[in-house]
């Protein structure tokens, strides 16, 4: 083994792949891992990291260049390829089936049969507890994945490549979805494959978790290279000028709050009924314009949920919602937005936010086609919807060739701020935000996070929700936490409060009393 | 070349392939089975231009295309997908007959308006209900739409045979329209009438409609992304209710223009496979209603072509069919050259290269 340790176990060279939608995600990049090491991707979103991975696994064909493992040229048609060649990849999003047990779902399409027919559970079991002792990786074979919490089901995920052979690991943003504990603790488990001679790529964006745990990094930008460091010998200053091609200041200037009148009131409001637990329990607090207030928890704890019944995308069961005084149960979404006054820049961008076939002019008009202003008896004002548009591009800065070009052209900061700039430049009292900056560069972060402080200081009321902790605690001037559909914690100032202590709310581990949390209700 | 520039080159050139494969098949099937091919693929390419007559037949043939098609163009722009296309187009042709001959206080032109009137809304409603039920109670628009253009043919046939059929005459069919209701004749001796230009204002109409009215907008916007469009606050529901009924209508407007010109009597004993046709001309303009006359235009001619080899040559006009086929298969196969596209999606991203 020490023979080999220094060569590259798996070496891509001149890899190209353009998406038919003419995106290039990577272009002639070369990447090497050696054994044993963990070896960070890093760039920003839609740098090609995942493209590249994605490639090396087998989901995509590169339209040029060569993979070899151990030195020899391999074709990597599928992720069977992959396997078989020892590589495994955890997924962003978790492929796992929720209904079936740990063990179930360890064993899919490698079931343990007994008698030719019938699948052997106990044996299925048996193996589960053989592999995760192997690899100190300790898990209930028979606990459900509904029941898991989400560092657990990576956990599967990991214990899954491991058991069909991995000896590469592929690990696309593992730590997007854990809290500062569970992070840890995948550290941990890292460590302890790296020791056994396991090779691990970590795909990430966040600088300081590689500087933890890392050996070296190939560093992406904008689908090119720009080389391989070692950790220990490069500064977080560097990686961050590398990535994204100017030193950016994080630190905005922030004025304090100056709260008003409640805009939004929600009053014991629950949702899910019929689906096992509520996915929304009980939950009650105001807005007011002026502040911003923020929602932490872990993704899943009813946040969405929470989000898409205020802003009328689902069907109020029990409670009640009112945005600038209107109860808005029954109302239409286009009702709400016109005289509720509510804008809402949804979390998936691409499903809900924009048609990414239509012209960025057309994406950027789509609620106000019935405006006076720019339709006179249903006919388009096309000279004045141009104009406004071009405006916008100008004032929201989107990188773009003119208001005609397709909006699937665009970068996902782009994309994202098309969105914005269509909710937020029209009068608005509530705003609605949810996951401002996912999958965006930070310059686009910056932008938005600066747009949303402008509006609080125009009087806005705003609702923020991020599964990033640094940006929900920089963004919120109080801030409350949810956990499994209930405000578990309330913070009127965030002032000395740390991401240690968010964490253990966000986890379930801690809660505050009834009435701490009913703070965050503000009678009037 | 940029990539959006590359994805309309790589359409055009795909339909255009599409159309030359087809007719290549086709002239290999004529050259087999023809014992006389030159003289068949003569009638076949050029008969449609050899008399006035025949160029009458091919603009004949053509008007009714452009209705379905545009019909399909706006049926289909929500995504959700119908057939009401057929069902449409032959009640269309009945309602205007049945109202043609039963409406008595009427005469001449206000006859021929009271009556398309009496089509937009019968069609229009008629295509309301499969998008209906989908809408309310989750069943597939498709499937029931094609079901009930059966319903629709079948109510037809039962108003046809007990208040239209007229059992004195030798020819069967219908009484005789009445001929004052009848548009004008813009070429004599052809049957075309001024229906050619109430088609080619539909087709203005449309794209106005489709491309610079909100409404059009809304439908355009649901068929794209109609989580996208349920969230800005768009209503869905009500979008595509309106998509269906004016495609309805115009499917049915086709029909019913049939009565006032071309048609002495209303001889429809079956469906008229006019939906399907719709379908074949919708695709081939990329569902754009400004690309319908071309691809009505294409389709009638293929028809009146054929139909001419079938009387003066041995080939059967059941020809058109392979044509229709070989063509839809390769339009509609979005992987058709993709490999080469990407070859030159990636040579031309070399460039774009050194802009990074």
């Amino acid at each position: 083994m020490n023979n080999n340790a220094s060569l590259p176990v798996i070496e891509m060279k001149g890899i190209t792949k353009i998406y038919s939608n003419g995106v290039i995600a990577n272009k002639d990049v070369d990447f090497s891992v050696k054994s044993g090491e963990i070896h960070a991707v890093m760039g920003e979103n839609g740098a090609g990291k995942s493209t590249l991975m994605k490639m090396l696994f087998g989901m995509e064909k590169p339209d040029k260049g060569t993979i070899f493992y151990r030195g020899k040229p391999v074709m990597i048609h599928q992720p069977s390829d992959a396997i078989a060649l020892k590589i495994g990849m955890v997924h962003q999003e978790f492929m796992l089936v929720p209904s079936l047990t740990v063990a179930e779902n360890m064993m899919l399409r490698e079931e343990p049969v007994k008698g030719g027919i019938f699948i052997d559970r106990a044996k299925a079991v048996e193996e589960t507890v053989k592999i995760s002792e192997k690899y100190h990786l300790p898990i209930d074979p028979n606990a459900r994945i509904i029941d898991l919490p989400v560092g657990m089901k990576q956990r599967v995920e990991i214990l899954k490549a491991l058991y069909r052979g991995a000896e590469i690991l592929i690990l696309d943003e593992p730590t997007a979805v854990l809290t500062p504990q569970e992070t840890e603790e995948l550290f941990r488990q890292l460590q302890i494959l790296r020791e056994i001679g396991h090779t691990v790529i970590f795909i990430s964006h966040k600088i300081r978790e590689v500087k933890q745990i890392c050996d070296r990094i190939t560093i992406l930008k904008n689908g090119l290279s720009m080389g391989v460091y070692n950790v220990a010998e490069i500064t977080e200053a560097d990686i961050s000028r590398l990535m994204v091609g100017r030193e950016v200041k994080m630190k905005l200037d922030k004025k304090k709050a100056n709260p008003g009148d409640v805009v939004l009131k929600v009053d014991n409001l629950c949702y899910g009924y019929g689906e096992g637990k509520l996915k929304v329990n009980d939950v009650s607090f105001t807005v007011r314009s002026g502040e911003i207030v923020g929602i932490a928890g872990v993704e899943g704890n009813g946040q969405r949920e929470l989000l898409e019944l205020i802003t009328g995308l689902r069907g109020i069961q029990r409670g009640k919602v009112s945005a600038s005084g209107l109860d808005i149960r029954g109302m239409s979404i286009q009702k709400i937005r016109d005289k509720a006054k509510m804008a809402y820049i949804p979390q998936d961008r691409l499903l809900f936010g924009v048609a990414s076939e239509a012209t960025i002019k057309e994406n950027l008009m789509a609620n106000r086609i019935s405006n006076r202003e720019y339709s006179r008896a249903g006919v388009i004002k096309g000279g004045k919807f141009t104009k406004r548009s071009r405006e916008l591009i100008e004032e929201f800065r989107i990188k773009c060739g003119g208001e005609e070009q397709t909006v699937n052209m665009l970068s996902g900061g782009n994309i994202q701020k098309v969105v914005v700039a269509r909710e937020l430049s029209m009068p608005r009292n509530l705003i609605v935000i949810d996951q401002p900056s996912r999958g965006i560069d930070v310059g686009a972060t910056k932008f938005i996070h600066e747009k949303i402080f402008e509006l609080r200081d125009a009087n806005a009321a705003i609702l923020v929700n991020s599964a990033d902790l640094a940006e929900i605690m920089e963004l919120s001037d109080s801030l409350f936490v949810m956990y499994e559909g209930e405000i578990v914690a309330y913070f009127k100032s965030l002032e000395g409060v740390t991401e240690e202590q968010l964490g253990e709310y966000m986890l379930g581990i801690n809660r505050q009393t009834p009435e701490q949390i009913k703070e965050a209700y503000y009678e009037q | 070349m940029s990539n959006k520039q590359l994805n309309q080159v790589f359409s055009i050139v795909k339909t255009f392939l599409a159309i030359l494969i087809a007719m290549v098949v086709a002239f290999v099937v004529i050259l087999i089975v023809s014992e006389e091919p030159l003289e068949a693929l003569h009638a076949f390419l050029l008969g449609p231009f050899t008399s006035v007559r025949r160029i009458g037949n091919l603009i004949e043939n053509t008007i009714p295309l452009i209705y379905v098609g545009l019909g399909v163009c706006v049926l289909w722009a929500t995504g959700k997908r119908t057939l009401s296309g057929e069902g449409c187009y032959y009640f269309g042709g009945l309602m205007a007959a049945l109202a043609s001959l039963k409406i008595v206080f009427l005469h001449g032109k206000s006859l021929t308006l009271v009556s398309i009137l009496i089509v937009i809304a019968v069609c229009g409603l008629m295509a309301l209900l499969p998008m209906l039920v989908n809408l309310k109670y989750g069943t597939d628009a498709f499937v029931v739409s094609l079901l009930f253009n059966y319903v629709m043919f079948y109510i037809g046939n039962y108003i046809f045979s007990n208040y239209l059929m007229d059992i004195t005459s030798t020819s069967s069919g219908s009484y005789p329209l009445p001929t004052d209701s009848f548009l004008p004749t813009l070429i004599p001796g052809t049957k075309v009438t001024a229906n050619l230009i109430i088609a080619l204002l539909m087709i203005a109409l449309m794209w106005f409609f489709m491309y610079k009215t909100k409404w059009g907008y809304s439908i355009r916007l649901v068929g794209l992304n109609p989580n996208c469009a349920k969230y800005v606050g768009i209503n869905v529901f009500a979008v595509c209710m309106l998509a269906q009924f004016i495609g309805g209508a115009i499917s049915g407007v086709g029909g019913g223009m049939e009565m006032f010109g071309r048609n002495p009597r209303f001889s429809w004993f079956s469906l008229t496979n006019m939906g399907w046709d719709g379908i074949m001309v919708a695709t081939l303009a990329k569902y754009k209603p400004q690309y319908i006359l071309f691809s009505a235009l294409f389709l009638g001619y293929v028809r009146t072509g054929a139909d001419i080899m079938n009387r003066s040559s041995d080939v059967a006009s059941e020809i058109v069919m392979i044509i229709q086929a070989v063509m839809i298969l390769f339009i509609g196969a979005s992987s058709f050259l993709a490999h080469t596209q990407q070859k030159l999606r990636v040579k031309y991203s070399d460039k774009v290269r050194q802009e990074v």
